[in-house]
Parts: C-alpha cells; structure tokens; sequence
C-alpha cells in the first residue's frame, strides 16, 4: 500500500455545551461532534466524507485544516505530526495545506477584490512580489477557469459559480498539496455543480491534488471520491471503496441514507425513510449510536456495546455488531430472523 | 487541457458598485436627505464663521438712547450697525455670537466623536477578536459599569473631578475644550466599544476570517485588514447618531456652566443667560441659541437613520 500523505488518528473534538465560561462552571456538558474518528488518505486520491448536519464532518476537516483545536488525536501529513506545529512551523505547514469553503458568499471578503482575494496568501508567504505578482494571479485565476480580466471585479458582481472558483483560486495561489472541500458545491446551482466538479477533478489530475471532500449529497460524493466515509453523530460508520460501498452497503445507517436518495422512477418503491431524529450530540445513545433509528436492531449488545471498525469482505470498514466481533460472530444473519426485518437490499441504482 | 475559461463579462445585467448603492438607497429617503442638508448647513455654518458673523462675537456695542441691551431683532445703534438677531445682555450681537457659538458646539462634538470612537473602536475590536477569554470579559464589564451611569451624570461627575477650565497633566496643559472633549470622549466611548464587539463578532464568523487564518495571516493582519474594512458602515452610522447626543452633551454641559467658559461664544451658555430674560419678553435671545441646537440634534438624527438604512438595511428592517 502507498503511505498515505494524511493520516488521522482516534480524533476528538468536544465543545462545552453552556455558552460563556460562566455558565461552563455550572454545566460542564460537552457536544461530542467528533469522537474518535480515524481515517488515511493517500496521495492523488479522494476520500469523501458524508454524513448528516451534525455529524461532525466540517468539524474534522476544520481541526485538519488547524481551524480547530482537538480535543485529543493526532493528525499526521506527510509524517509530520500537525498539531504540534506552531509558529513558523505552522505556517510554512499552511503553504501545503489549504481549504475550499461550502459558502463562496462569505468565505470572499466583501471589501476586496478578487485580485487582493487571490494575493493575500502569498502575500502572506512572501512569495511573490512586485510584477511577477500580477502574472502569476492571472495563471492562478485561469487554472480556476476565470480570466484575469476578474482581477478588479469586487466578489458581489460575480455569480454563484464565478464566486466559488475564486474561492478555488485562492486555495490553489499557494500550490497546495492538500486540499480540504467543505461542501464546495452545496450552495450552488445544479448546473453550475457539474462544472465545479470536473474542474476540482481537472485540478486534482492536473496538480496532483489530495482531497478530503465533505458533502452530504451522496451523488456528488460517489462522482469525485476514490473512498467513501459515512459519519454518524461523530463516528464514522463505514468507510472503504466508492464503489463497494455504493454497490453494496453494509452498515444500516449507509442502506438508509443511500435508500433515501430520490429515484427518477415513479414505479419506484416509496422510498424507506429513517425514524426519528439525530439524537443529541450532548448526550448520544449509549453502545452503537445508531441503535434507536436502526432497522437491525439486534438487542442488548447494540444498546451496551459500541461496535469497533472492523473489516468487512470487500476491503470495506463497518463499525456494526451485524457484522460480527472477529470470526465467532458472523451471526448476522440467524439473529436477524426473530422477528427483525432482513437488511434493506442495496439500491440497484447509483 | 480543455477548460472553459469564464470571461470578466457580467452574467446578470448591469452592476452597481458599493457606493452607488449606498446613494441610491440614501437617496430614496427623503428625510434623510433633509437630515444631510441641514448637516452639511451646519458644517458651512461652522467653517465659514468668520466670513459669515457680521460682528465680533465678544465685542460690546452700547444701545441707542431710550433702549436697553438685550436688543430685540433687527433694531440698530447710535451708529447704524443692524443686528439681525438682536444682542445679549451686554450689547454683544446674537447672530455672531450664535455662528460662532455653532462653531464651538461642532468643534467639541466631532472632536470628542472622533476620540470616543478611537477609544471605542480599540476596545470593541480586541474584545470582539479574544471574545469569551478574561480580557473581552475585564473590558466589557468595564463598559457595564459606565453603562449604568446616565452619560450626562457621568460627565459632570468627571468635569467634578477634574475641576473647570484649563487642567494641567505632569508637563502637559491641556485647554478646558480639549478636556471637555475628552470628558465627554469618556462617557461615550463604551456605545462605540459594544457596537464594535457586536460587529466584530458577527464578521469573525463568516469564512473569509477562516480563510485569511489558513493562509497564515496573524491575529492582528487579520482584524486590521480583513475585519475591520467590513465595521465601518456600522460604525459610521453609530457616530452620526452619536452626534446628536453629544450635541445636546456639549450644550447641556455648558448650560450648567461646567462646559465652555464665558466669554466664549457658546449655545449652551447663551440659553443659560437668556433664562433670565424670557421674563422680559426677551425670547429672541433664547430662541436663537435653542433653535440652533434642536435643528442640529433633528439634523444629525435624520441623516445617522438614514445612514443606517442605507448602510445597514438589516437593522432598518429590524426597526420597523
């Protein structure tokens, strides 16, 4: 296997659940948004993580990105260890690794324009200086797809989609290697979607780019991911191949959510849809987090006992006590006949 | 490779840039307009004082035989001299006294505007940058205490305990109007420090901030930079508000008698020696000082909501 340019270990992230420091004295509840999540990226490749609002996605890449502290866990790249950087560490570490924001509506400032957008990071580096400067934006801006006639306009005169590849162009004007996308194409139209996609897609083959890509539309995650991750109240679920996992689900949070994709079939079966809500990040069901909602519902041990990763057939990793603790437990299949409805059968769309 | 490369042509008819949709918002409303032009009459008023005042504002002219000083409006000495708006209990012309007092009152509001908002403005800032850590706590529960106190209370209190007229500060002499500046600078300046916090933290949690964090620019690159372009219409319109307050400050300071000292032409200080005149019907000498702070007050009030509708069309509607 190639080493992995990112590998996360076991990362936590707790906020405290009261507002201000006051009131943290009386409540010392925390929101779990991430609890122990692991995963490795490998260079060139795509890892998209999904989930629901809530799940915890943007908080993980946020922490990769040093936007938010960990609670505990450690982010390596490239065999450095991310969160004892500090200083110019950090700082020369922020050159290789940069970021693509769900909202190009805020993530540009309103009082710049896309020429002091794209410039502040190397400004910021001291990278390029002088006439150099304005030669190497336009490059910039072009290998986002935008002419450097851009380079005066102010953020509110471009459209959606124009607005979102400066927001690429930024990311891309320190040559990173590493690129976390927070939803990059969830604010914007459908048709401007397909485009955004191929040219991340373009860029990644173009520039030899890693991403972490977050999303939770399933249909743009199986286009440009090479690994899937489901997350679930700050856990990852299920994580392997794209199109293992598409094909054929293993954990009953990913059959739900890939059964709740709308089909453009009206002879379609009505669409399975999960009961209930997300419970509360404050105070998760014990054992298997999902166990409320789940449809497999296989007694004590999902409401004690929190299911592991553990590998499945296929490559694919399921943190679900359907499939078993080691070999003894293969019991998947006999349990479920007391009563409990069989898996839901994997989609054949998709 | 095959890329479609986006012209710099707009997609969506015609743009207009930030400042043109400001003045076609500002224009819409009428009293706002009104509220500038009687802004910008004040500001002519106060720089052109010395050509507009026909007279000397401390100098003393005696009545005509069978007249007493305070003269009424329009009436004239032994030597012909008009006095448009009548004289003061000493002989002195209402009209230059009244420019001259404008000047004044203008000189002190915007002064001590402009160092409240400095004072203000810092203070707001770092408590909006290091929110929720003990110094925005240290320095918003200072705000608190000068909050509780009436700001008109507060200033006398602060001119109590400096005392009136010129103070001197270790080597530095520091001009009664330059501490009256500062007095009132002081009262105000915690309105500007909660405004700015507010807007600090609004803008901090936009992604543009997070953007600039992961490009590796410092906390302070940051606030000046990337926020601090994006308070100003805020702030803006806090102060055009704010000067309508500190007009009626400044006079009512000098009305007591602890603000401006006489000779000086001062509006407040005019009112407080008219008071003893309206008895003899002598309502232009009360009148003339008074209309001129009413009118700046109503002025400044117009043209701050104005600004603010303009500038800040999510706070308009939250007031209606």
């Amino acid at each position: 296997m190639v080493e992995a340019l990112l590998r996360v270990r076991e990362l936590v992230k707790h906020f405290p659940a009261a507002g201000d420091w006051f009131a943290q004295i009386f409540d010392r509840r925390v929101v779990r948004a991430v609890d122990g999540v692991s995963f490795e990226i490998e260079r060139g490749t795509t890892l998209g993580l999904v989930g629901e609002s809530g799940s915890g996605k943007t908080t993980t890449g946020r922490v990769i990105v040093r936007l938010v502290e960990p609670t505990r866990g450690e982010v390596v790249f490239d065999g450095i260890d991310l969160l004892k950087l500090k200083g110019k560490a950090l700082k020369a570490m922020r050159k290789r690794i940069q970021m693509i924001f769900q909202d190009p509506a805020s993530s540009l400032n309103p009082r710049k324009t896309v020429g002091q957008i794209v410039a502040e990071p190397l400004r910021v580096h001291g990278m390029v200086k002088g006439r150099d400067l304005e030669r190497k934006l336009v490059r910039t801006l072009e290998l986002a797809g935008l002419s450097g006639r851009f380079l005066n306009r102010y953020p509110h005169e471009l459209s959606g989609g124009q607005r979102q590849r400066v927001g690429i162009a930024r990311a891309l004007a320190v040559r990173p290697e590493f690129i976390v996308c927070d939803e990059p194409v969830t604010a914007l139209d459908v048709s401007i979607q397909a485009q955004i996609l191929n040219l991340l897609m373009d860029l990644q083959e173009e520039l030899s780019l890693t991403y972490l890509f977050i999303a939770h539309d399933l249909s743009v995650v199986k286009h440009v991911s090479d690994r899937v991750a489901v997350m679930y109240l700050g856990k990852i679920v299920e994580i392997g191949d794209v199109n293992t996992i598409f094909g054929s689900p293993k954990h009953p949070y990913t059959q739900a959510l890939l059964a709740a994709v709308p089909r453009p079939d009206p002879k379609a079966p009505p669409r399975k849809v999960l009961r209930g809500e997300v419970p509360s990040p404050i105070d998760p069901p014990p054992g298997c987090r999902f166990h409320p909602r789940c449809e497999n519902f296989l007694g004590d041990i999902c409401k004690e006992e929190e299911p592991r990763l553990l590998r499945v057939e296929g490559g694919v990793m399921v943190a679900c006590h359907l499939y078993g603790r080691g070999s003894s437990s293969q019991r998947a299949p006999e349990e479920k006949a007391q009563g409990k409805p069989n898996p839901p059968e994997a989609p054949p769309f998709l | 490779m095959a890329r479609e490369i986006q012209s710099g042509e707009y997609e969506l008819g015609t743009h207009r840039t930030l400042l043109q949709e400001f003045w076609r918002n500002f224009r819409r409303n009428k009293l706002s307009l009104v509220g500038g032009v009687i802004v910008l009459f004040y500001a002519f008023l106060a720089v052109f004082a010395p050509l507009l005042a026909p007279y000397d504002p401390i100098e003393q002219f005696d009545a005509p035989r069978g007249m007493r000083n305070p003269m009424p409006p329009l009436s004239r000495d032994e030597d012909g001299r008009l006095f448009l708006l009548g004289t003061d209990k000493f002989g002195r012309d209402i009209l230059s006294r009244a420019i001259y007092g404008t000047r004044t009152l203008l000189q002190v509001a915007v002064g001590s505007i402009s160092i409240a908002m400095l004072i203000g403005v810092t203070m707001g800032a770092v408590a909006g940058y290091r929110a929720g850590t003990w110094v925005d706590e240290l320095l918003m529960r200072a705000v608190d205490i000068m909050l509780s106190f009436p700001s008109l209370v507060l200033a006398i209190a602060l001119v109590g305990a400096f005392g009136i007229g010129k103070i001197q500060v270790g080597p530095f002499t520091v001009s009664n109007i330059v501490k009256i500046m500062l007095v009132i600078a002081v009262t105000y300046s915690p309105r500007f420090a909660r405004v700015m916090r507010a807007v600090v933290l609004q803008e901090m949690a936009k992604d543009y901030v997070a953007a600039a964090r992961i490009s590796g620019a410092s906390g302070a690159r940051i606030l000046l930079t990337e926020i601090l372009p994006n308070t100003i219409p805020p702030i803006i319109v806090q102060a055009s508000l704010m000067m309508a307050t500190t007009v009626l400050t400044t006079s009512s300071l000098s009305f007591l008698g602890l603000g401006l000292q006489p000779p000086r032409p001062s509006l407040g200080l005019m009112l407080n020696e008219a008071r003893d005149y309206l008895f003899w019907g002598a309502w232009w000498y009360a009148v003339v000082p008074g209309g001129l702070i009413t009118l700046a007050i109503l002025g400044f009030n117009l043209l701050g909501d104005g600004l603010r509708d303009a500038l800040d069309p999510r706070q308009a509607r939250r007031r209606r």
